[in-house]
């Protein structure tokens, strides 16, 4: 006997309205799978998001510094610390956040080591505690409720190279605008990418200019979660596979949502060298293959929006030569002109030196002032 | 939940061996018992234990895998494994994972069962890490593990009843006291037919992966059950 098709019209409803609203807010990572980090910073930036609307009217000025901190077995680790555990996430998001924080692949469940209500804890105390546990390599993310920054530790708070800071002010923006495309993008950029000691890494070897062998999808991979923190009504998916290729990122309107605005992201990395394991062994990157590779992203890009119906299309192109001159990429915005395409250039720099050296305005730039397709 | 007078399955003994498929069934318990425990689910008492075992096998097709055991007896209390509940005890006393709070509990159909909670012992997570080093075991180590986290995500109220609501569970033409047979004989799979049925229904026509379809589904529980109560 084979199955019938699932019935019921209440069931259905059901089962289509899931379809519809959660599609696109699902875990990015799996359990115990590879990419830890990027699980864990996305649960944390997905709870955080509901936590900051539940409290958007709230006084945070006294509310309490929290850790997240990844952990496999809260109960283990709870026992270590002395701490009960509680179940936090899954209840609602009205109880406030403060103290140490130990956080399954999920958020589902928690062991919290201070009190719930804890008013003070300080970042000294929370480190102690950390120690104390001998988790230092774990992933971890601090939340300032007062002036709402988080500051990701991928690599747990014993890599002091991988702290960065970041303002979730602007989360949950209703609409998607090139305005708001933009403040994201140079938001990620600056916060996330533009030196070799930001979350996201890009350098196989920074000193010779190499490159990782997937920088696009490194790129794009940290990028969603930061999309869907922003703009938290839109459906944030990656790698979208359509008839005229695979758009890297694209942001949609949900069905039903108040929202407005539609866009989809090219990234493009430009480089001075090929991958090559042995970083002494990496060959030149021809430098007209960045600059095709840039023209085949304005197709992409112009395409991807046609078949998707989107507002906005846009190229990113991640500088990771020797010299970042952001003429390579204005020098096509003619190209991009003619297809409605926004063109950006973000450098990214081998060094804190190389930026600090770098004039402001290489920092990142837009190529046009405005772009929009109605 | 232990039945307090259970002789008539056929458990390994002090004097066989276990058969191959047993330390399969055990394995597969041990492994659902840690993922719980990462779930942040434990102690996990019995009947949780037990429907979400059932989730678990009832999905383990949408995972391209074998389920444990392709048939469940319908009772109105929820699921239940007696050869499930065989191997949490004896893992318990093999000191593998760690019992609390026995008490009695009276049905009420009138059968008496012992529930416990359980948990993972240290040795218990030494002995995995052994165990899902084969290809196999590992491919479901990992869907246990997304299948518990999953219903960690559930509200509280939802995780009493998921297993209850079901799509294949609660299938009207199975009545209470029959057999749900999912995956022996036939293919009476409501749950992956729903899992699948999300590819058609999302917007955009946007792909989807075993784990989206596993998420999605838990959550349309989770709002089904919201619908009842």
């Amino acid at each position: 006997m084979t199955a019938e098709p699932i019935g019921g019209g209440a069931i259905d409803a059901i089962v289509k309205r899931t379809a519809e609203q959660d599609v696109g807010s699902l875990p990015l990572t799996s359990v115990g799978g590879g990419n830890s980090a990027l699980g864990f910073v996305n649960e944390v930036l997905t709870y955080l998001r509901g936590w900051i609307q539940t409290h958007s009217s709230r006084d945070r000025s006294q509310d309490p510094t929290t850790l997240f901190l990844s952990c496999e077995r809260p109960r283990f680790d709870a026992d270590i610390l002395g701490a009960q555990p509680v179940e936090l996430f899954k209840i609602d998001r009205s109880l406030p956040l403060g103290g140490l924080i130990l956080a399954t692949a999920r958020l589902h469940s928690v062991a919290q080591v201070k009190p719930v209500n804890a008013t003070t804890i300080s970042l000294q105390q929370l480190h102690a505690l950390v120690a104390q546990l001998g988790a230092g390599d774990r992933p971890a993310v601090f939340f300032f409720p007062n002036d709402l920054r988080i500051v990701v530790c991928r690599d747990g708070l014993n890599g002091e190279e991988a702290f960065i800071e970041y303002s979730i002010s602007e989360i949950g923006v209703a609409s998607i605008s090139e305005e708001s495309v933009d403040r994201l993008l140079s938001d990620y950029h600056r916060f996330w990418l533009s030196t070799p000691s930001c979350p996201v890494r890009l350098w196989h070897d920074r000193t010779g200019f190499v490159p990782i062998e997937d920088a696009e999808i490194e790129i794009e991979r940290w990028l969603v979660p930061l999309a869907r923190l922003k703009f938290n009504e839109s459906i944030i998916v990656k790698e979208l596979a359509l008839l005229s290729g695979r758009a890297d990122v694209a942001l949609l309107p949900r069905p039903g949502a108040a929202t407005a605005g539609s866009a989809v992201i090219e990234l493009k990395v430009l480089r001075s060298k090929h991958f090559a394991k042995d970083a002494a062994q990496a060959n030149d990157y021809p430098a007209a293959e960045n600059i095709s590779g840039i023209k085949d992203g304005i197709d992409q890009a112009a395409s991807y929006r046609d078949e998707v119906h989107a507002q906005l299309a846009l190229l990113a192109c991640y500088d990771l030569r020797k010299d970042t001159v952001a003429e390579t990429v204005t020098g096509l915005q003619s190209t991009a002109d003619t297809r409605s395409v926004g063109l950006r250039h973000y450098p990214v720099f081998n060094s804190a030196r190389a930026m600090r050296r770098a004039s402001p305005s290489a920092v990142s730039s837009r190529s046009r002032p405005r772009q929009s397709r109605g | 939940m232990t039945p307090t007078a259970d002789s008539t399955t056929n458990h390994d003994t002090a004097r066989d061996r276990i058969h191959p498929y047993r330390l399969a069934r055990r394995v597969w318990v041990l492994c659902l018992l840690d993922a719980a425990e990462q779930a942040g689910l434990t102690p996990i008492s019995s009947e949780h234990f037990h429907r979400l075992a059932f989730l678990a096998n009832c999905l383990s097709p949408a995972y391209e895998l074998e389920p444990i055991d392709g048939k469940i007896y319908k009772y109105r209390s929820g699921p239940l494994y007696p050869d499930v509940q065989w191997d949490l005890d004896r893992m318990a006393v093999q000191g593998l994972s760690h019992v609390q709070g026995i008490r009695q509990l009276r049905t009420p159909t009138g059968v008496t069962l012992f529930v416990a909670n359980y948990s993972m012992l240290a040795k218990g997570i030494h002995t995995l890490a052994s165990l899902v080093k084969a290809p196999q075991a590992r491919r479901q180590y990992q869907f246990l593990l997304e299948v518990a986290a999953a219903f960690g995500s559930l509200h509280g109220d939802s995780q009493e009843t998921a297993a209850l609501n079901d799509a294949t569970y609660n299938d009207p033409d199975i009545a209470t006291g029959d057999i749900i047979d999912f995956a022996e004989w036939q293919n009476r799979n409501f749950s992956v037919k729903t899992t699948e049925s999300f590819d058609k229904l999302v917007p955009y026509n946007l792909p989807l992966g075993k784990q989206d379809r596993l998420y999605l589904y838990f959550r349309y529980l989770d709002r089904l059950v919201g619908a009842h109560a």
